[in-house]
């Protein structure tokens, strides 16, 4: 009944959009590759390829101390929140003690509030603890920012667990934090997978915050650490483009290889379904 | 034996709350009081904060640059939001009618833009829409046919800038808001489709009637999202054009940045942020409630 036309239609179409889709990471890839210096005008297809780009950005370029910086703050943030979150969580959901409810409320509205809001009290919080140009000022926000999104993600998770669960588990004497680690958190795994590689998505990619609350150049965020190559080397096109394709490589490959993970965190962004 | 369980249950409870309470209040509650207290006053971050009501709000109406910030912030709402759903929509769609195979690869593409650093998906475009070069949009367009090869500034010249940050937002949120619609396509029981295609219903009327209806929810998850990644559209601005030229593309994220941080003006920036804040929360709570009552 459908006719080949539309179906053609159709393929064409997604054809194209992948092709948009695809061809400004080709032409980065592609830049990155180019001898230095090769590059006059921003995007190069050269025939010759070359990975000299490549160790210059990461050597002379210092993107070796900004990677290592930003997987140091990635790797907190990631660590720490998960720590925080899933005891709150499933506290929100099955130990409910008073006042519990007002934690998830409160960390909804958290999570909600742009960095915008909060990184001017943020500053100078920090600096009146002396804090600024260190990595906490950039991993206890985000911190914050990702206990907020993950108490709530956590709870959701949590409250999906038939409660015969655990109190089979109590019955058999248990303490709480056993049941909490050996029989709870087991049952949510992706739900804790989940909000890892987003937390680590967030946290990697962050800009505002690392630029406001770091102004030593050892200490810059491979993102910050861009924007001020960018500023300082504007046409060393290849190593910048060596060195966006340094920094956009490791999420990329969570992406790639927790793709369910990612997607299904995606809907938290609409809330509270 | 039974209440000395219950209240230790209690205590645990409470001890596995206690770290993410701590870290809310001292890091999130906390600084918007503080933020909310700094919107109330005019402080250069350096000396004595004096009083200033409500001025800080009225500048954001009054003020050109602040006013025309949340102007362009609605411009872009079109193209982080609009576009990308309604583009997607069509696409899922299309999809569905003709049962293209493929569905798995062409998520997995069209949701990439989003796995890539802001930062570097700002570079990589002020290099595709400059002026003249190799690979630019510019030279496409001049190959297919289309202009001379060399001339707009897409992102420098004070007409094009503003749509030209959108289109590089619009890139970046098709793939997001086609990933949120293909699971709530799927769930459509053909049937529907069927019944209306015995009606005679064409293309059109097949999109309108069941499409869009059965997506609401879904249509309403991708614009919340997409509508506040444009709130938070500092990254790609800060980067891409820097609110320039002029304030073509000036928004009100990096008003804040400036208003703190280069300018010396924490009230301003505060009154901004708070504001910002309560847009958040219209949009998500706007969109929601609308789609409930439609839903009945």
């Amino acid at each position: 009944m459908l006719s080949r036309a539309e179906r053609t239609v159709c393929a064409a179409i997604l054809l194209l959009a992948a092709v948009i889709t695809l061809y400004p990471l080709i032409a980065l890839v592609s830049t990155a590759l180019t001898p230095k210096n090769g590059s006059s005008s921003g995007i190069s297809f050269s025939s010759h390829l070359s990975l000299s780009a490549f160790s210059y950005a990461w050597q002379s370029g210092d993107f070796s101390r900004f990677m290592l910086n930003t997987a140091i703050v990635t790797v907190a943030v990631v660590v720490i929140s998960t720590v925080i979150a899933v005891p709150a969580g499933y506290a929100i959901a099955l130990a409910r003690p008073p006042g519990a409810r007002w934690l998830l409320y409160t960390a909804v509205f958290g999570f909600m509030l742009p960095v915008e809001a909060l990184i001017v009290p943020w500053y100078y919080q920090f600096r009146s603890l002396n804090l600024i140009n260190t990595y906490w000022a950039m991993i206890l926000p985000q911190v914050a920012q990702s206990v907020a999104f993950g108490t709530f993600w956590m709870y959701v998770a949590f409250r999906s667990i038939p409660a015969s669960l655990s109190e089979s588990a109590v019955i058999d004497g248990a303490s709480p934090l056993t049941l909490l680690w050996r029989i709870l958190v087991p049952n949510v795994g992706p739900a804790v997978k989940t909000m890892a590689a987003l937390v680590f998505l967030w946290t990697w990619n962050a800009f505002l915050l690392p630029l406001v609350m770091v102004s030593n150049q050892n200490l810059f965020t491979v993102t910050v650490g861009l924007s001020a190559f960018q500023g300082a080397h504007f046409n060393n096109y290849a190593a910048l483009a060596a060195g966006s394709c340094l920094a956009a490589l490791p999420v990329v490959l969570v992406y790639l290889f927790a793709q369910r993970s990612f997607i299904a965190g995606l809907f938290a962004g609409s809330l509270v379904e | 034996m039974k209440v000395s369980r219950k209240r230790r249950e209690r205590l645990t409870g409470w001890a596995f709350l206690a770290p993410a309470v701590i870290v809310l209040a001292w890091l999130i509650v906390y600084p918007l009081i503080r933020a909310a207290g700094y919107s109330l006053q005019n402080w250069d971050g350096v000396g004595v904060a004096t009083w200033a009501g409500a001025h800080n709000y009225v500048q954001i109406i009054a003020d050109p640059v602040e006013r025309g910030s949340l102007v362009n912030l609605g411009i872009l709402l079109i193209f982080y939001s609009l576009i990308p759903t309604a583009l997607s929509l069509v696409t899922v769609n299309l999809m569905r009618r003709s049962k293209t195979r493929g569905g798995g690869f062409f998520r997995v593409v069209f949701f990439l833009p989003q796995a890539i650093v802001t930062v570097v998906v700002a570079i990589v475009w002020t290099w595709l829409l400059a002026p003249s070069g190799p690979g630019t949009v510019n030279e496409i367009g001049h190959l297919a046919g289309i202009g001379s090869g060399s001339g707009t500034p897409w992102l420098g010249s004070f007409s094009t800038a503003l749509p030209a940050v959108g289109f590089i937002a619009a890139w970046l949120d098709f793939g997001l808001c086609f990933v949120l619609l293909v699971p709530g396509i799927q769930r459509i029981p053909p049937e529907l489709y069927d019944a209306v295609r015995v009606d005679g219903a064409g293309l059109l009327k097949e999109f309108f009637t069941i499409t869009v209806p059965m997506l609401r929810r879904d249509i309403g998850a991708a614009i919340t999202i997409t509508a506040v990644a444009a709130l938070q559209s500092f990254t790609l601005i800060y980067q891409a054009t820097n609110g320039g030229p002029g304030y073509a593309t000036m928004v009100p994220g990096l008003l804040v940045y400036r208003d703190a941080f280069q300018l010396g003006t924490v009230g301003s920036a505060s009154a901004l942020g708070i504001t910002m804040s309560v847009l958040i929360f219209i949009l998500t709570f706007g969109i929601r409630a609308l789609i409930e009552r439609n839903a009945t």
